[in-house]
Parts: C-alpha cells; sequence; structure tokens
C-alpha cells in the first residue's frame, strides 16, 4: 500500500469546464444511462426478476391456452381463432408485470435503503439527470425482457396448441405477433417506469409496493365494484385498464364498452408513467438525500 | 477550497447549523471536531450538495456542488463507509461511479489496487468489513483524481496499518496543494494529521485556527518546576500574574508565564532548580475547554454504570 494517489504528476489544477449546452446534457445522460446500466445489471435482483419473468411467459401462456381452448370445446366460450401471441399477453399482464414490478422496485429504493445515494448523488448531482438515466436503462431493459418473454411465450403457446387434444384452434400470424409482443413489451416497460416513479417519490420499497399495488389493482375493483358510470369511466383509465385496451386482446380482461381505443389507452398509460416519474423527480430536487 | 458563508441548516425547531463562516484552504490537512450532534456531517452534507442549506451558502471551488461539472475530479468524499449496495461487487460499485464521468475502467483498478482491495475487487460488497468498507469509499473518493478531500471519520473500523495509511494519504494529498477536510473523534490522531483545527459546537464556530495556536492556548500548557525551597520563585512568579499551583512539596505548575520566563525568574531570585520542563496540553485536553459548554449529549460524570 502506498499512499500515492495518482497516475502521472499532476498537480492539483482545475479542469476547464465544458460549456454549458444540449451536447453536453446529452453527453452526460448517456454516461449516467451507461453507469445505471452497470448498476442494473450487477445486482441478482435484476437477473432473478428477468428469470422469474421468462419462467411465468413460458409457462402461463400455454397454461392459458390449453384452458382457453378447453373452455372452447365445452362451449363454455364461443369458439374463435386464439392467436398463440395472446396468450403471451394475457401472460404478461396477469403474471410477468408481477416479475418486471419487483425487479423496477429496487432500482431507486435500494439505494435509499443502502445508503447508496449519496455516492451516486455525488457523481450526479443533477438530480432529474439521475432518475432520467434510471428510467433509460430500466424501460430499455424491460423493453428488452418483454421482447424475449413474450417471444418465449407465443411459441409455447403455439406449441402447445399443436396438440391433437386442442389442434384446430391456435393460429400463428408472424406479423400479428410481432405486433403483440412489442405492445407488451411496450406495456411492461410503462409499468416498470410507473414503479420507478413511485419507488422515487416514497423510497421506501415497501410503501412504493403498496402504492404501485393500490394503483394498478386494488382501485379499479373497488371501483367497478362501487359501480356506477362514474366509477366505470374513471376505472377504464387507470393504468391497468388503458394498458389492457392498448394490447389490445380480447383474451385480457373481455372487453367493455367503456374501454378506450388502443391508441388512447396507451396514451393514457404513458401520462400515469409519466406522472409518477415527475412525482419522483419532484420529490427527489426538492427533499435532502 | 471550500467557502461557507452563513452557512445554516434548521430542521424544525431545531438548529443543526448556525451560521458559519469558513474556508477551508489548500494546501494543509483541516481537521473538523465537535461533539455529537454538532452539525459536523450537516455541514459536510451541505457542502456535497446533498442537503439543501435553510440559508447561506456552501461552495467548492467558488461554486455550490450541484452546479459543478464533473463533480468527482472537484471532490473526493467519504460521509459512510457502507454506503454500497450489499449485492453489488467492489469493482461493479465504482465502475458505475466511474462511467458516470467517463472515467476508464483502467482508473478504477488503479484505484483498488491503492486502496488495497484489488484482491476482493469481486466480492460482494454486503460481506466486507467496517475497515474494507471504509477502503472502498476511500477508493471512490480517488477515482476523480479530486482536488478536494472531504472525509468523515475515515479510520473509523480500520486498523492500525489502515489508520497510518490514511494519515500518509492526507498528508500526501495536502503536500500536492489539495484541500483535505476531515472530521474525527479521535483527538490523538487529529493530533498527528491536522495542521489547521475547525472545532463547532451546537452547529456554530468554535475555532478555526492552527493546531500549534490551539494547543498553545490550553490552560493546560504549563510549566513544571521542582525545586528544594521555591518560596522566593513563588513570590516572583505571583508579582508577574502568574496561575501557581503546589501539587506536592517542593513542586510547581506555572501558567501564563513561558518557560524562560520562569527560567529568568529562578536565576534572579537564587533558587536552586532541580526540574523546569514544559508541559505539553494534549488536544483532547484543548478539545475539551474548548467545548465543555457546547457538549449536548454528555454522560453523567462520576454515575452508575
Amino acid at each position: 500500500m502506498t499512499p500515492s494517489t495518482r497516475s502521472g504528476p499532476a498537480p492539483a489544477a482545475a479542469r476547464p469546464d465544458r460549456p454549458a449546452g444540449p451536447a453536453r446534457a446529452v453527453s452526460d445522460l448517456a454516461a449516467t444511462a451507461s453507469s445505471e446500466w452497470v448498476k442494473l445489471r450487477s445486482v441478482r435482483s435484476t437477473w432473478w426478476g428477468a428469470a422469474l419473468a421468462l419462467g411465468l411467459s413460458a409457462t402461463v401462456a400455454p397454461l392459458t391456452a390449453v384452458a382457453t381452448v378447453g373452455n372452447m370445446q365445452q362451449d363454455r366460450i364461443p369458439s374463435a381463432d386464439v392467436p398463440a401471441s395472446e396468450m403471451a399477453v394475457y401472460a404478461a399482464v396477469w403474471a410477468v408485470q408481477f416479475a418486471v414490478i419487483a425487479l423496477a422496485l429496487p432500482v431507486m429504493t435500494s439505494e435509499y435503503s443502502s445508503r447508496s445515494v449519496h455516492p451516486a448523488l455525488q457523481a450526479v448531482p443533477a438530480r432529474v439527470r439521475l432518475l432520467a438515466a434510471k428510467t433509460v436503462a430500466l424501460m430499455s431493459f424491460v423493453f428488452a425482457c418483454g421482447l424475449v418473454t413474450g417471444t418465449a411465450g407465443t411459441l409455447t403457446a403455439h406449441l402447445v396448441m399443436l396438440h391433437p387434444l386442442i389442434e384446430g384452434y391456435g393460429t400463428l400470424d408472424p406479423a400479428g405477433a410481432a405486433a403483440d409482443v412489442v405492445r407488451l413489451s411496450a406495456y411492461l416497460a410503462l409499468v416498470a417506469a410507473l414503479t420507478l416513479g413511485a419507488g422515487t417519490a416514497l423510497r421506501s420499497a415497501a410503501a412504493a409496493l403498496a402504492a404501485v399495488s393500490a394503483l394498478l389493482f386494488a382501485l379499479p375493483a373497488v371501483l367497478v365494484l362501487l359501480g356506477g358510470r362514474t366509477g366505470v369511466y374513471v376505472a377504464e383509465r387507470l393504468p391497468l385498464s388503458a394498458g389492457v385496451s392498448f394490447v389490445d386482446s380480447a383474451f385480457v380482461m373481455g372487453r367493455s364498452e367503456a374501454a378506450l381505443t388502443p391508441g388512447a389507452g396507451g396514451m393514457v398509460l404513458l401520462c400515469w408513467a409519466a406522472a409518477a416519474l415527475a412525482a419522483g423527480a419532484l420529490v427527489l430536487t426538492r427533499r435532502d438525500a | 477550497m471550500i467557502t461557507l458563508q452563513g452557512l445554516s441548516k434548521r430542521y424544525g425547531d431545531t438548529v443543526a447549523v448556525d451560521s458559519l463562516d469558513l474556508e477551508v484552504r489548500p494546501g494543509r490537512v483541516t481537521g473538523f471536531l465537535g461533539p455529537n450532534g454538532a452539525g459536523k456531517s450537516t455541514t459536510m452534507r451541505m457542502i456535497l450538495g446533498l442537503d439543501r442549506p435553510t440559508s447561506g451558502r456552501a461552495l467548492v471551488d467558488g461554486r455550490p456542488y450541484r452546479e459543478l461539472d464533473r463533480p468527482l475530479h472537484h471532490v473526493g468524499a467519504v460521509l459512510d463507509a457502507r454506503a454500497v449496495h450489499p449485492g453489488r461487487s467492489a469493482r461493479s460499485h465504482l465502475v458505475a461511479l466511474a462511467r458516470t464521468h467517463r472515467i476508464p475502467d483502467r482508473r478504477v483498478d488503479e484505484v483498488l489496487d491503492t486502496v488495497g482491495l484489488a484482491g476482493a475487487a469481486r466480492r460482494r460488497a454486503g460481506a466486507f468489513s467496517l475497515g474494507m468498507g471504509q477502503r472502498l469509499g476511500i477508493a471512490a473518493a480517488l477515482l476523480g483524481d479530486p482536488r478536494l478531500l472531504v472525509l468523515d471519520e475515515p479510520v473509523n473500523g480500520l486498523d492500525p496499518d489502515g489508520v497510518r495509511w490514511v494519515r500518509d494519504l492526507m498528508r500526501s494529498m495536502a503536500d500536492e496543494g489539495r484541500t483535505v477536510f476531515v472530521s474525527s473523534h479521535l483527538m490523538s490522531e487529529m493530533q498527528l494529521t491536522a495542521d489547521h483545527l475547525v472545532v463547532i459546537g451546537r452547529g456554530r464556530l468554535i475555532t478555526d485556527a492552527p493546531l500549534a495556536e490551539v494547543l498553545d492556548n490550553s490552560a493546560w500548557s504549563a510549566v513544571r518546576v521542582r525545586a528544594p525551597h521555591p518560596e522566593d520563585l513563588v513570590t516572583a512568579l505571583e508579582a508577574e500574574g502568574a496561575g501557581v499551583e503546589r501539587p506536592g512539596a517542593g513542586e510547581l505548575v506555572v501558567t501564563g508565564v513561558p518557560i524562560e520566563r520562569v527560567g529568568e525568574l529562578a536565576h534572579r531570585a537564587g533558587v536552586a532548580l532541580h526540574e523546569l520542563s514544559p508541559r505539553e496540553a494534549s488536544l483532547e485536553q484543548a478539545y475539551r475547554e474548548l467545548t465543555s459548554d457546547s457538549v449536548q449529549y454528555a454522560a453523567p460524570t462520576g454515575g452508575r454504570r
């Protein structure tokens, strides 16, 4: 061990500042996103979440296919084509997204629980940039996970529907399947962003999980239970229903007359994610770290 | 250089830091002392832009921390040795910090080597001892080859080798013209390391002075005299206004007069001396005198255990 700290004979001279402006902002965001990707890939929870997402998609999608075709065979629901990719969409909404929430939750909350937020903010004192970089890294990763898990779910659902006992219902149209997989990936990425925003605003994993669960699942159930046109109107505009409208599959929840169009649903979900991130950014910049 | 201008922090009714004015200059080690709850950590957090001052400013190289371009090249800081995700390896932790400034991975391996963690680079930081955590924190602080080092209790948990290493590191950084600002509870350590002392109590500045001056001004600094028949010397000393204590027969402890003057007076009074020696205050004693009025969380003296 030597106390020497330098690689060269650099006296303690100031480095010239780079000129401020969009070029520097973009360069800094790219560097910070790269840092956040290192953080994301260097903890086990990320890979456990991704593995869980893949496992859930590859099991829930074919099981849903079996159940759906079985119901059609016994005339419990009207017979129709069963696109394999829509089974993957079903799996994404009712199973994979829980793995995504578990993966996205610690991205910010673990920084607070381990206090690594201090070194993080010392390196990136521009706090909005830190959150933006986390958002970029997380959404990119979750989107990629969505593509992989969606494809795996589609293929396993397709394979299982080739079985002689349930054959004749399943379809696999490459263009339609690709669109479904992209949509479910976008849905999962937006849910991840929503979770990140809640985690940043609330700082604690438990509080953020409660808030996200309430917003996604409890609140729509309560509103629909209360009934009334207002309740249904609002419920259709909460993140889950908006997202279901966006992924545009009749198998996920059944068609509601009050449902938004896919485009409107996507916009509403996007607004929810943006609002959560904005709340997170507000808390992050206002409160002491 | 760190500049504090009327820096204050209030939490509700509690004043943690009370209009601090201070300059921490380059080229020396400035020790930052104060009792628990005096506001040391809060001050450091405001310097690093983690906490926002209620009023006043904390400037690093003339600017608030949040406005620094590539701050890791300005300031390296260790506030909390355990501030690492327990599941992340030491190297990944440093690589993530380095990427924000486009510092190459080569530099990460270099600082790991410098702090003696090269062998543990790929181990999960959660398994690190407190001392290893300190070393990792210091590695992070050195990443950007900063001009300023801010350390909160850096030797906490280090073994004697590590303590010595941190001391040498701070010394060499200061000698290179960098600014070193370090808090510690260990007075003996500070007495060895610091050139300059800043003492705060209850959020207020008590002392901002060179170490030597703080020690000289301590009431504990005195002159010890042994003489078989000191009476004439006592009279002469008291005529000069010196404080004289007589802890034993033939023994004097003299305060308020330099040692040279005591010798002259003894000579003039014709008193034979068996001993004339300086009694130097330790920083511990000087510090106790300075902060005796501002200790918030004192244990009852002589109380039960």
